[in-house]
């Protein structure tokens, strides 16, 4: 119509801008599902994990061994790790989905490698080499810990990239719209 | 936006992006990786857990005829449920021995056809992946001749120091000890280190030890043990003990160190078994010429008597104190 204006809202493809107070408040919806996503994963240390078994993770008497999230809690944490994450570095870049689904890629790539640096075979060497290059610094030293200390299991690469294609899946969902004044 | 808006917006986007990667990469290694008592192990600070590995002792025993020899593995880094399997050479084949699933092996009355045998077991453990170790077997079909000492009676040793181009005498002192040995009795050596001398050796010389290749026999191999203990400081960088052998105006001693390197305690059960001529060094004496078996084993060698070697290096003026015990030679003959 001649001399109204009318704004037509249409959701953005990859590799389009979306500036505005509304992409503000989308990215803070995507960090509080990140948060929250989080928090289930500490549930899983501290309710469903040796309490010794994490580093980072002080031990709750009250939840200790009360076993949740049963088989679920065996995978859980691998899956909720390049979830959250991907959904806070996506919150925290620019409005570009092609570079959103990026951090999902990335965080899945990160998690698939840690795991595989668990496998019996590659451990020790990894180690070894860590130690090599950079020396005995505390850093290394946690890092070379990890990978020998931890457990392999394709059913935590299987968790971490389904954790990715969720997040990737959410942003989806959530992906910014934009919208165009158009003068008719 | 206005650029320097624009420019604080991306600084902000690039630092909360470093916050995330770094909190992200924190929270995997802070997980553990479903391993087992992360926390406990003090992944800062606490040491690396040794890497899984499968030995077998004996590893390389010469046995007499009808002897029985019993093999074990023994693992380090593997837990859980772990289960064995021994396999022998049979040509360039390893055949696994039917009911040989134990962390033992025993081979009951050895005979000249088990000479030369490989042994080797393959430890599986939970998680699928295999450890395999090799043992091996020589079968004599006369007895090893032992030269051995645990009294170190002074009548017995004769030490004699190695001294460099140009470097005086240094002083040192050995002695018998009662007690504190590994146990009993040892032999305790004091090396004051000379001025200007980054070190002191000195062989020790068993009037006893002596061994006549062509009257006893050519020599197949030699097993080697001692126990030794040593002092140490920030002076001292280490004391290193070696086989002698003393034949025909040479000195010879091992190519290795027995154990690498002494330690404060005593370290018992160094052993180095099967030991061939091509194992020593010419230390002090005339040069080997081409083709001369140096040390000789053969059955017209000449007469050879053994020892041990110590070198300890230490600042000037320094004494260095170390203790040996246990000291066994079992020449085993062709």
């Amino acid at each position: 119509m001649r001399g109204t204006t009318a704004a037509i809202r249409t959701r953005l493809g990859a590799g389009q801008a979306a500036p505005g107070p509304e992409s503000r408040n989308r990215d803070a919806l995507l960090a509080a599902l990140a948060c929250l996503a989080l928090a289930m994963g500490v549930l899983v240390y501290l309710a469903d994990r040796e309490p010794s078994h994490a580093a980072l993770i002080p031990s709750v008497q009250v939840l200790a061994a009360s076993h949740l999230f049963g088989t679920l809690g065996q995978w859980l944490p691998s899956f909720v790790h390049p979830f959250a994450f991907s959904l806070l570095a996506a919150a925290a870049l620019p409005p570009r989905m092609a570079r959103r689904y990026g951090a999902c890629a990335a965080w899945c790539a990160v998690n698939v490698l840690f795991e595989i640096g668990q496998h019996p075979q590659v451990s020790a060497p990894l180690a070894h080499a860590l130690q090599r290059w950079f020396g005995t610094t505390w850093p290394t030293r946690a890092l070379a810990n990890y990978f020998l200390r931890g457990t392999f299991d394709v059913g935590d690469i299987l968790a971490a990239m389904l954790g990715a294609l969720a997040a990737a899946g959410v942003l989806y969902l959530f992906r910014p719209v934009v919208e165009n004044d158009h003068a008719s | 936006m206005r650029p320097e808006h624009r420019s604080v917006s991306r600084w902000m986007r690039g630092l909360a992006l470093a916050c995330i990667a770094l909190l992200g990469l924190v929270a995997i290694v802070g997980s553990g990786g479903g391993g087992g008592d992360f926390l406990n192990a003090c992944i800062l600070c606490g040491p690396l857990p040794a890497p899984p590995s499968v030995q077998v002792q004996p590893a390389h025993p010469t046995v007499l005829v009808g002897t029985t020899v019993t093999y074990t593995a023994e693992t380090t880094g593997l837990e859980g449920g772990l289960s064995y399997q021994w396999s022998r050479t049979s040509g360039d084949s390893w055949v696994d021995i039917p009911g040989a699933t134990g962390m033992s092996h025993a081979l009951a009355s050895v005979d000249m056809a088990d000479d030369g045998a490989a042994f080797r077991v393959t430890v599986t453990a939970s998680n699928g992946v295999p450890y395999r170790a090799v043992a091996y077997l020589a079968v004599s079909s006369t007895p090893g001749l032992v030269f051995e000492d645990g009294e170190f009676l002074p009548a017995d040793w004769l030490a004699s120091p190695v001294l460099d181009a140009g470097q005086p005498e240094f002083v040192h002192t050995e002695q018998r000890v009662a007690s504190g040995g590994n146990p009993g009795a040892f032999r305790r050596m004091s090396y004051q280190v000379p001025q200007g001398a980054s070190g002191a050796r000195a062989f020790n010389w068993s009037s006893t030890a002596l061994y006549s290749p062509a009257l006893q026999g050519a020599i197949a191999t030699i097993d080697y043990a001692e126990d030794s203990i040593a002092s140490q400081s920030s002076a001292v960088n280490n004391t290193l003990s070696f086989l002698a052998i003393d034949q025909n105006g040479r000195r010879f001693i091992t190519t290795f160190s027995h154990p690498p390197q002494l330690l404060t305690s005593w370290s018992a059960a160094a052993n180095r078994p099967r030991l061939l001529a091509t194992d020593f060094q010419l230390l002090d004496g005339p040069a080997c010429s081409a083709g001369e078996s140096c040390p000789d084993f053969s059955a017209t060698a000449a007469p050879m008597r053994f020892g041990y070697y110590r070198s300890s290096g230490a600042a000037s003026g320094v004494s260095v104190e170390h203790g040996i015990d246990n000291w066994k030679v079992t020449v085993w003959r062709r």
